[in-house]
């Protein structure tokens, strides 16, 4: 009979959990599928803990975007009130411009009246000006006409009426009427 | 071991190697991986048109909160511009405006009719037009022309808000040729302005 009585080499993790029942062929695999098994597990929370910060930054730039439309909402609301105070600024001006535009119109029509005429009313209609007036005869008118469109502040004097006074002392005077359009 | 056990363990080998490759493969990556990954980018995809979306819109806030100074100017423009809010302060400023300008250029007032409340006139009847309540009126005056001219022409630019619609030179009297006398009806509209002046802070939020 032969003893031997050099030790055991020292278990390994499946010896230690099953030293009988596991035979030693199966060691390698299930070892495998041990790993695979860990391996997928630590996979899958690597990816949970990858999906909670991409979960966690749309939380926030969620967040983000609805303070900035909240903001955005303010900002459209204050850009409407400015442009409505622009437009009121602006219609302001045009009030306190009108004088001057009024009295330059005037004043531009009376430059441009020969010395042969002078006017006898000027009525302001809708976007016009009916100038009466009268003349030195013809010629009178004529210039008349010709220097009020070389006005800038009018354009297409229209003849209205001309008539030649009768007797007395005024005979030989044409009054007139002239219609121009003015640039408002 | 006969034979057969030693078939059954090479088998039963081999199943565990099936099985580990099908943790893996099927479990690992079709289970785990391909789903998280879709899941993934789907949320950062959201998250960067989220980002981006916000982005644009604080530019646009801060291009709106520099208008704030704009707004200032303005608030200030109209404010010095609009005159008196109330009707019986608009009446008495326009009366004194009317007697010290006549008298400075020589102009003698005949009447003064106030005729209606005026309708608006601007393109569009929207805040603007309500912020402005107008009364027409009337206004003869006799002078030389010169003196009319300025007359008209400086009236609009003092405290009360006139809006000089016509001037009607009726009558024109050349007794005096060197300096004819013109008998003149003016149309104006008396303008009350009910002004909403200020700025609010814009809130620029916070930048991440």
């Amino acid at each position: 009979m032969r003893f031997n009585y050099l030790r055991d080499s020292v278990p390994d993790a499946f010896e230690r959990l099953y030293p009988h029942r596991i035979p030693e062929s199966f060691h390698t695999p299930l070892a495998a599928l041990a790993t695979a098994v860990i391996a997928v597990c630590c996979w899958w929370g690597i990816e949970r803990i990858l999906l909670h910060q991409a979960t966690a930054e749309l939380h926030a730039q969620t967040m983000r975007l609805n303070e900035s439309r909240a903001a955005l909402g303010e900002a459209h609301v204050r850009r409407m009130r400015l442009e409505s105070l622009v437009a009121l600024d602006e219609r302001l001006r045009a009030i306190r411009r009108s004088g001057a535009e009024l009295s330059g119109e005037l004043a531009d029509v009376a430059n441009h009246v020969p010395r042969r005429a002078w006017l006898t009313s000027i009525v302001h209609l809708d976007r016009s000006v009916e100038i009466d007036g009268q003349a030195l005869g013809l010629d009178g008118l004529g210039d008349t006409v010709a220097d009020l469109m070389t006005s800038s502040a009018a354009q297409s004097p229209k003849l209205l009426r001309a008539s030649r006074n009768e007797g007395g002392r005024t005979s030989g005077i044409i009054s007139f009427a002239v219609r121009i359009d003015v640039h408002r | 071991m006969t034979a057969a056990g030693k078939m059954d363990v090479t088998a039963w080998v081999r199943v565990i190697w099936v099985l580990t490759a099908a943790i893996f493969f099927g479990i690992g990556i079709g289970a785990v991986w391909w789903p998280s990954a879709q899941a993934i980018a789907s949320v950062r995809a959201q998250a960067k048109g989220a980002y981006d979306e916000a982005n644009q819109n604080e530019s646009e806030i801060r291009h709106a909160a520099q208008l704030r100074a704009v707004a200032e100017r303005v608030s200030r423009d109209v404010s010095r511009l609009a005159g008196q809010d109330s009707e019986s302060a608009t009446t008495a400023m326009t009366l004194r405006i009317l007697n010290a300008q006549s008298r400075k250029f020589g102009v003698e007032i005949g009447a003064i009719v106030p005729r209606s409340e005026a309708a608006p006139d601007a393109p569009n009847p929207g805040a603007v037009n309500n912020r402005l309540t107008g009364t027409e009126v009337e206004i003869d005056l006799r002078g030389c022309f010169r003196n009319v001219l300025s007359f008209v022409s400086d009236l609009p630019r003092h405290e009360v808000l006139i809006r000089i619609n016509s001037v009607d030179v009726l009558q024109v009297d050349a007794s005096r040729p060197d300096r004819p006398v013109l008998t003149v009806k003016m149309a104006a509209t008396l303008f009350r302005c009910r002004c909403i002046v200020g700025t609010e802070v814009v809130r620029v939020p916070r930048t991440l």
